[in-house]
């Protein structure tokens, strides 16, 4: 099946929020916070500006809560009294024509006294700097497993390391907007989102308004990676304020610096690992230490920080773990959800931290992960027994084998005895990740999905569940024809509307085929149930069907619902963090083939190979292109992506010097899928749009430790960050100096 | 979206037009070729001017002509052109490499071999949206009185970026420019000065109406070497033109290099003939030269790109060159 | 200030006032209602903004809207010429070329352009051809394959489809 939207996007007709058309509309303006922390001392206006023809929006003008409802409610919509990072948002302007706009939001001047700003979160903070609770941090965090003191003391081995990795931008290439009415007294909101329903929640306390006044429409999403996850329903209330106290339209669309200057990012990282390990690299003890920079306020940081530590020990088998997390408060701007969440950062920690086990013990790197990797009936860090049918050695192998990997190996120890300026090396990872929410996250959202039969016979899927470029709408498609018997001509799919569709949940942590599909077939089969048909009804009937019961209750809407149920085996405690922390995983073994340039010491990937067990690929197209994407988004983050900070501002706040691949920069990428499914997901599908993210980058630099002798422990491995590792490893050459 | 500031946009057919319009707004009048660099300072409010002189329709400011003396490139001819004419790349193959690797295709098949050479500096405090510069309290280039890159430095070292007209150094090519007094006619070599502000002994009056390039002697042999960090788009992050000239014995008589995106201009490396001139391009010769250029050479905190990481790689451009050059 | 002028867009001479300090991408987006060409970076670093001028793929958001005046423009609503997809069009939609869609209208004006001067591109050419089209979702292999079908497709006279039909029967 082609993708649905597929011809709509290739001819231009597919409208983004910027594309929308609306008849007079004001655009949308943020006047922003000139400094990391301090109080705000006053706003003054620049008597040049003729501020009568400006709407002018500032905290006053919050009906109801001054805060972006999520985990907690710290996070003001607009700052009032003081600032806690550079750019916050502190006035908004609307104007008719956006060359006033620019000049107003320069006669605007936020005056902040200043105070000591906390800007590197690896650091203990003095008393002068403390900004939240009496640590400055904002989570806290521990899985504990067996006696992990006691296992290292026993250990023959104890091996230690510390690994960091930076900010990423998720660079979706259409930038954060939204647009924004009020209709009939009720406040709409059209843009670019992943979850249209976090936005009416956070329309509901702070514009004090009841669900049924509130009403929230996805526009075409030109990509989100979480970039469209929590951080839409701050800007979407911006444009929501404006357009309200202006009583028109109001649209408001970042361009590329500002969206890169205050948008979330990937949050920094620092992990350290003690491992207690016996001479054949059996894991005896694991100590782990996650600490993630979580910028200014808490939004998503708990819940990053959650999956961040639940995978940090890896796809491991071990009887003592101790993994302790904490987010810290920084002065910059919020860092939130990206591909991953958290699973990335720990897991390249870990797999770097097996191939330095291997090398200080002198053991194959392929031999430690076969070893340690998790058999069915292990269990998990968090003791979730693992018994999925899966087998992840055979994921391993199967890498190995298509990679050619001893091989290469082979013929690399040969290139690199006779080439006097390149190296060459392989290197891999093993990892995994879980989908859907963790924990009762699943339960906690209470999704619920409707496919309604319709008059004419056809069928229309609701759901809140979003298309930003993954496939959503091609996916739910095709497993309602499927389920159904219908052709795809027959099933449409309704707007993610909130006036339209239930809350299916948000677009988010690989859940949308796994768990909304999976309630796309229950609702299915209730549609077909309640046209009184039995299990084994075709197509034809069922439409048919369809158009009876309509003609026999006119007027009445044919809807079949379902909602999420959770499946009995999953048992966990948010207390004690023990239990089942996904429902199921899905398991990666990646390989990296690289050169490294020792006269310029950059690093090219030649040859990139993606083994994954999915449980059961749904559309092979789409599930290629989640995994070559999401490689190549990663290969960004291992070797190229860098946001540099001064003073807790982004210096490189352009695509002019926050360089992401272009097409000349990819290797060939071999992707291969395994299957074993899963009985509840969607057709035996389990989640695939985060896992490539976690393998790349451990696998490059584990490729780069093995061609240069060296052992990073950071990324991005940019050319003078190898150029660091191969001098200090040893003396420069004379021609160098 | 960035947006531009209004302005009048004239479209002159001559280049005494082109003079006689920026006379007229004198002050408050640039040219524009290519707008490849123009248009996103403007955007950033690094240049506002009320009239924009366009000279793409000036057709004596285009193509490129060949006689026994060499070529003569119309300063509005576009880098795509350059880059792929077949005649440059066989005579001037140092050349059409360097336009080849400005920034990627669709920029290169707008932006101009002229404007190139009269590139605006860049640097890191400078080439960024209005309310960045605001909020670091401006620079010395733009609107303000300090340099972050010099601490207390009282002279602007933003980053010369242009990666033909390093090229076009060693070439000596010549540069021929027409303003309200008439054409003159410069050597590339001494059209750069050390003022990162402005950094071309041009006045904003003047145009520049053509490159010449003479043909290069038998024996003569050129390279062009970039770095950056992407197989495309990228501004350089360090860029290297080499010239070696040999005997007709195959032994060296001269050596010339420039090396740019360091300091405000092309900078020609000196010295280089000493202990070289007369010898074969050994490899001995070439770590020589190496270490020579790298002494010399000294890239700046004016670009987010590590300077220490820069300077080690302008031996590695040498040896690049040079393995080029003796092929 | 506004300047009349005339220029052919998608194959129609149109005649258009448009603000003097507009670019040809604000334009076309604002003033002709061609929403299809995408603004991604404001200033040319992103590629999301080509357009055909004169059958040449350039960078419609730092282009001056008089530069285009006299001359022929086509956008991606243009590229079909018809009702139905073009050649790369039906090739990027059978492959998965396009996902979140937004660097699409510029990815297919670059490759239109390549392709038009040259029926068998090697995958190197077609790297160097898209290299200043930035894509997010794709890691821009299933763009190369769809380049790479679209040219077979026209050599061989056949439409997209045909030609993965006959690949999948060995043909």
């Amino acid at each position: 099946m082609k993708r649905v939207e597929g011809l709509s996007k290739l001819t231009g007709r597919e409208l983004y929020v910027d594309d929308l058309p609306v008849d007079g509309f004001l655009w949308g303006a943020t006047v922003r916070s000139p400094a990391a922390r301090g109080r705000i001392r006053g706003i003054r206006f620049d008597d040049s500006v003729d501020w009568s023809e400006f709407t002018v929006v500032d905290h006053r003008d919050i009906p109801g809560t001054n805060a972006i409802f999520l985990i907690e409610e710290d996070q003001p919509v607009l700052a009032h009294g003081r600032v806690r990072h550079l750019h916050e948002p502190v006035l908004l302007l609307a104007h008719p024509r956006r060359e006033e706009l620019r000049r107003a939001v320069e006669a605007v001047h936020v005056d902040v006294d200043a105070e000591p700003p906390v800007l590197d979160f690896r650091l203990t903070p003095d008393r002068e700097r403390i900004q939240y609770g009496d640590d400055n941090v904002l989570k806290r965090l521990r899985i504990e497993k067996g006696e992990v003191e006691r296992a290292l003391a026993q250990a023959p081995h104890v091996i230690e390391g510390v690994y960091e990795t930076g900010a990423q931008e998720h660079v979706y290439l259409e930038t954060q907007g939204m647009l924004a009415w009020e209709e009939d007294g009720v406040i709409t909101i059209a843009g670019s989102m992943q979850c249209p329903y976090y936005i009416v929640e956070a329309f509901e306390h702070a514009l004090g308004r009841t669900p049924d006044r509130i009403r929230i429409i996805q526009a075409a999403t030109g990509g989100g990676f979480g970039g469209k996850e929590e951080f839409p329903s701050g800007i979407a209330l911006h444009a929501a304020l404006l357009a309200l106290k202006a009583g028109r339209p109001v649209k408001l669309i970042y361009d590329r610096s500002e969206d890169l200057a205050v948008t979330t990012k990937r949050h920094p990282s620092r992990v350290r690992h003690r491992t207690g390990v016996d001479g054949d690299g059996k894991l005896l003890g694991q100590d782990i230490e996650v600490v993630l920079d979580g910028g200014a306020y808490v939004t998503l940081s708990p819940v990053v920080l959650s999956r961040s530590i639940i995978h940090a020990a890896g796809p491991y088998a071990c009887d003592h773990v101790r993994i302790d997390g904490r987010a810290m408060f920084t002065n910059s701007p919020p860092f939130g959800a990206f591909r991953g969440f958290g699973a990335p950062q720990s897991l390249f920690a870990c797999e770097r931290h097996m191939d330095r086990i291997a090398a200080e013990l002198g053991i194959d790197p392929v031999e430690i992960r076969k070893i340690n990797l998790i058999r069915d009936g292990d269990s998990t860090a968090t003791g979730q027994v693992i018994a999925d049918g899966a087998d992840r050695v055979q994921v391993l192998d199967r890498a190995l084998d298509l990679a050619d990997y001893y091989e290469r190996r082979t013929a690399h120890a040969g290139f690199n005895a006779a080439e006097p300026t390149r190296r060459r090396g392989i290197g891999l990872a093993t990892f995994f990740h879980g989908a859907g929410f963790t924990g009762s996250g699943e339960l906690f959202l209470d999704s619920e999905v409707h496919v309604a039969g319709l008059p004419d016979g056809r069928i229309e899927v609701r759901t809140a569940n979003v298309e930003m470029g993954q496939g959503t709408l091609t996916v739910f498609t095709s497993l309602v024809c499927d389920r159904l018997g219908v052709p795809a001509e027959a099933v449409t799919i309704a707007p993610a509307d909130t006036s339209l569709v239930p809350n299916s949940g948000p677009t988010v942590a690989s859940r949308t085929v796994m768990v909304v599909g999976g309630l796309l077939e229950k609702a299915s089969d209730d549609l077909r149930t309640r046209t009184g048909l039995p299990a084994d009804a075709d197509g034809r009937a069922i439409r048919e069907a369809i158009r009876e019961w309509h003609r026999s209750h006119p007027g009445e809407p044919l809807i079949g619902k379902a909602k999420y149920e959770q499946p009995e085996h999953i048992h966990w405690d948010d207390e004690t963090y023990r239990g089942d922390a996904y429902g199921a995983y899905a398991w990666g073994a990646y390989v990296a083939d690289v050169e490294v340039d020792l006269r310029t010491f950059a690093v090219s990937v030649r040859d990139f190979v993606a083994v994954q067990e999915v449980g059961r690929v749904l559309h092979e197209t789409l599930a290629r292109g989640q995994i070559q994407g999401g490689v190549v988004q990663a290969l960004g983050w291992a070797l190229l992506e860098e946001c540099k900070w001064r003073d807790g501002a982004m210096e490189n706040a352009q695509l002019t010097n926050y360089v992401i691949p272009t097409a000349g920069d990819v290797p060939p990428i071999r992707v291969e899928f395994l299957e074993s499914p899963y009985p509840h997901g969607a057709r035996g599908a389990k989640g695939i749009g985060e896992l490539p993210f976690d393998g790349v980058a451990p696998a490059v630099a584990n490729a780069v430790a093995g061609a240069t002798g060296t052992d990073p422990a950071s990324v991005p491995l940019t050319p003078e960050t190898v150029m660091d590792l191969i001098l200090r490893q040893r003396p420069p050459a004379g021609s160098l100096t | 979206m960035l947006r531009l500031h209004p302005y009048e946009y004239h479209r002159p057919r001559t280049v005494n037009e082109a003079i006689a319009l920026l006379a007229e707004h004198a002050g408050d009048a640039m040219p524009i070729a290519g707008g490849t660099d123009l248009v996103p300072n403007m955007k950033h409010r690094l240049f506002t001017p009320g009239h924009l002189v366009s000279l793409r329709g000036i057709e004596e400011m285009r193509g490129i002509g060949e006689d026994e003396a060499g070529f003569t490139i119309g300063a509005a001819t576009s880098l795509d052109h350059v880059a792929t004419d077949e005649a440059i790349r066989n005579a001037l193959p140092s050349l059409a490499r360097a336009c080849s690797l400005v920034s990627g295709p669709q920029l290169r098949r707008m932006g101009t071999l002229g404007g190139n050479v009269c590139l605006d500096t860049r640097c890191t405090y400078y080439n960024q949206t209005l309310f960045w510069r605001k909020a670091l309290g401006y620079c010395l280039k733009k609107d303000g009185t300090a340099c972050h890159v010099v601490k207390g430095g009282t002279r602007c070292v933003a980053a010369h970026s242009a990666d033909a007209a390093t090229a076009l150094l060693p070439l000596d090519a010549e540069l021929r420019i027409a303003g309200p007094e008439g054409e003159r006619t410069t050597p590339i070599g001494g059209f750069f000065t050390s003022d990162g502000v402005w950094n071309r002994r041009m006045s904003p009056g003047e145009l520049l109406v053509s490159i010449h390039v003479p043909r290069q002697r038998a024996g003569t042999r050129h390279s062009f070497q970039k770095l950056r960090a992407r197989d495309s788009i990228d501004f350089p992050m360090l860029n290297l033109a080499v010239r070696v000239d040999f005997e007709a014995d195959g032994v060296v008589a001269g050596v010339q290099m420039a090396a740019s995106a360091m300091g405000s201009y092309p900078r020609k490396l000196g010295k280089l003939d000493e202990g070289v001139a007369g010898a074969p391009l050994t490899e001995s010769v070439v770590e020589a030269l190496a270490r020579e250029a790298f002494r010399q050479c000294h890239p700046l905190t004016n670009i987010p790109v590590d300077a220490e990481w820069r300077r080690a790689m302008v031996p590695v451009l040498v040896r690049r060159a040079m393995v080029e050059i003796r092929a | 200030m506004r300047e009349t002028l005339s220029l052919t867009v998608n194959g129609d001479l149109i005649e258009t006032s448009a603000p003097t300090h507009y670019t040809l991408l604000e334009t076309l987006r604002y003033i002709l209602g061609l929403t299809g060409s995408k603004q991604g970076c404001d200033k040319g670093d992103c590629g999301a903004c080509t357009v055909l001028l004169d059958g040449e793929a350039i960078l419609s958001c730092i282009l001056p809207v008089q530069e285009a005046a006299g001359r022929s423009v086509v956008t991606v609503e243009g590229l079909a010429g018809g009702p139905r997809p073009s050649p790369l069009q039906d090739a990027l939609d059978l492959t998965g070329g396009a996902q979140c869609g937004f660097c699409t209208p510029g990815i297919l004006c670059s490759a239109t352009q390549l392709l038009a001067g040259n029926g068998s591109p090697t995958r190197d050419e077609i790297e160097h051809a898209l290299s200043g089209n930035l894509c997010r979702c794709t890691g821009y292999t299933k763009i190369f394959e769809a380049v790479e079908l679209a040219a077979a497709a026209c050599r061989s006279g056949r439409t997209a489809g045909e030609v993965l039909a006959a690949r999948a029967e060995g043909g």
